[in-house]
């Protein structure tokens, strides 16, 4: 199982690999190291050492049958919301939704309740907080702020939202790890910002006097699949599955609140947490199009890195 | 014995080193480049594509000369603190100089990783050192997220490759050329510029190469305590391999980096070496 390491990988681990390992005997080992690189050079080299890696949708609907191995899990049980048709190679496991966090005490009675009053810096002053990085929500909030509906946000107009974006540039704080943006919030080095849900629970949680909005609030979901050259194709299309299973995703949100994908999954993990549950603001989200960032990642990291670095 | 079997036995000796390099660093650096020709991304298709994609997309171009603009202020800023340190290293007694000595390797065997992030713990908005300044009247906003946080940090890390070899050359400066020079009518500044400096140049020189080479492929460290508007070239090139699996493209990003290093680094040796046949046959 390859992911991203620290607290969350262990919480993977203990929700998803350990049931496994009880069921079937198999044993699962544990590789915090994941990276697209690495994998491409495996996967290139004919020389695969992974078995099941953490990858973001974009990258199995735009590499399925290159890097990534076509899987048959069956994905019925799925909320038809984290699931795109055209991937035949990622299993959406779990969650998350980009919200935006404000300062309680900065804005009193008069807080920011939308993506609009995110990139209005006249009415709500103040430092944003934003991820640098192209599929961070940014092109998202910024769409949704220039009127984009959810039926209408794709495809997005890149230029429209980089627009946008440059309007309160001044105001940005990026941030380059998730780490960084609880930190921020934190530190009180921003008074608003979109971020990760399961970051803004881990902030309001470790003190920070803030509040999501969640209109609009931008879901997307982290796929597991299997490398191109797997040598236990079998036992890994095993251990995908139980990642869809109900229980293993309440057990994965009761330790982090990474939403289950699974419609019958019943999540215990107390008022603060469930409340930052994507699965409970599905009204007024909008929902990450995976297959239009498969197809156009490159002339959105292009546009976005000259904004960010320009 | 002939000039070639010397040449043969000097060759011996630099055979580890040479197959050593030739295998770590020319065959990726080969791989590179040949991917940046056969290795594209669409819109790019064939030839010269990835460079011309890098000279057309926004962004690239500015972000590579901000490389070497950072690169240049951290040099010149190790020269101003590693100059006077090494200098310092040479006239104190053996006590003294083992703990200065000690002050510079300490941190040179702690992770660049862990000393950026502590300077993000010591430096952050209500850190140590803006509570410290704030008690002294000084209201200012926290370095980072500005060049200011990335030099700082850029300093701190390279500082070692500047003060090691210039300490190196200091130390065997034979000093009793500034008391020939002061008997002769030189004043110390005068014979500290002329005698001093020169004698001092290859170990300023070798400092000052070393520290501005790695700063150019520096990444953890900007992205860590700089802003994306202070990004460095290799941060770029981390976002085309790890997100975008572009590796044409990161291969023509580092293809002219390396060309516009060794055109730098080439034009700087042209002109040193003419700078220094001036001060021995000019004036």
């Amino acid at each position: 199982m390859v992911a991203y390491g620290g607290a969350s990988q262990d919480a993977l681990a203990s929700a998803y690999a350990a049931p496994f390992e009880q069921q079937t005997g198999a044993s699962v080992t544990q590789d915090p190291t994941f990276d697209y690189a690495k994998l491409a050079a495996m996967v290139k080299a004919g020389n695969v050492s992974w078995d099941v890696v953490e990858a973001d949708p974009f990258s199995t609907v735009a590499n399925c049958g290159t890097l990534y191995q076509p899987v048959t899990v069956n994905l019925s049980g799925i909320d038809p919301h984290y699931v795109d048709s055209k991937d035949h190679c990622g299993v959406p496991a779990d969650t998350y939704s980009i919200v935006l966090m404000y300062d309680k005490s900065k804005y009193g009675n008069h807080p920011p309740t939308s993506w609009a009053d995110f990139f209005n810096t006249k009415e709500f002053p103040g430092k944003r907080g934003v991820f640098n990085y192209v599929v961070g929500g940014a092109l998202e909030a910024a769409s949704l702020a220039n009127g984009a509906t959810p039926s209408t946000l794709y495809p997005i107009n890149i230029k429209a939202a980089i627009a946008k974006l440059n309007t309160i540039k001044p105001d940005i704080v990026f941030y380059d790890t998730l780490g960084q943006s609880v930190e921020d919030l934190l530190s009180g080095s921003v008074s608003m910002a979109m971020l990760w849900s399961t970051r803004a629970y881990a902030a309001v949680q470790a003190g920070a006097d803030f509040a999501p909005a969640w209109d609009g609030n931008i879901q997307g979901w982290d796929s597991w699949a299997i490398p191109k050259g797997s040598q236990h194709v079998a036992a890994a299309e095993a251990l995908l599955k139980e990642m869809t299973s109900p229980q293993a995703q309440a057990n994965l949100a009761a330790n982090i609140p990474f939403g289950p994908t699974a419609k019958a999954a019943k999540v215990n993990a107390g008022a603060l947490a469930e409340q930052y549950l994507p699965n409970n603001h599905t009204s007024d989200a909008v929902f990450i199009n995976q297959d239009w960032w498969a197809k156009n990642l490159n002339a959105a990291s292009d546009a976005w890195n000259a904004f960010a670095s320009g | 014995m002939s000039a070639i079997a010397r040449w043969r036995r000097w060759e011996l000796g630099l055979l580890p080193a040479a197959v050593w390099l030739l295998v770590f660093y020319g065959y990726p650096v080969a791989g590179s480049l040949v991917q940046s020709v056969t290795s594209f991304v669409p819109p790019e298709r064939s030839g010269l594509d990835n460079y011309r994609w890098f000279f057309d997309t926004p962004g690239n171009v500015p972000v590579l000369v901000r490389t070497f603009e950072t690169a240049l202020l951290v040099t010149v800023i190790c020269v101003l603190i590693g100059f006077p340190y090494a200098y310092l290293m040479t006239t104190v007694g053996s006590r003294w100089r083992s703990i200065m000595l000690a002050v510079v390797l300490l941190p040179f065997w702690t992770s660049l990783l862990v000393r950026s992030f502590a300077w993000i713990g010591l430096l952050e908005q209500g850190g140590p050192v803006q509570r410290v300044l704030s008690a002294l009247g000084v209201t200012h906003g926290t370095p980072i997220g500005t060049v200011g946080g990335v030099a700082i940090g850029m300093t701190q890390i390279l500082l070692p490759f500047m003060v090691l070899p210039l300490y190196a050359v200091l130390r065997a400066v034979d000093r009793t050329l500034l008391t020939a020079a002061s008997s002769l009518g030189a004043a110390p500044r005068t014979a500290f510029i002329r005698i001093y400096i020169p004698l001092a140049a290859p170990g300023l020189i070798a400092g000052s190469v070393l520290v501005f080479v790695l700063a150019l492929g520096f990444f953890v460290t900007p992205a860590l305590l700089g802003s994306p508007q202070n990004s460095l070239i290799s941060q770029l090139i981390v976002t085309q391999t790890n997100t975008l699996l572009a590796f044409g493209r990161a291969g023509a990003m580092s293809a002219v980096l390396l060309a516009a290093t060794v055109l730098l680094l080439g034009a700087a040796a042209l002109l040193l070496r003419r700078t220094r046949l001036q001060y021995v046959y000019g004036s």
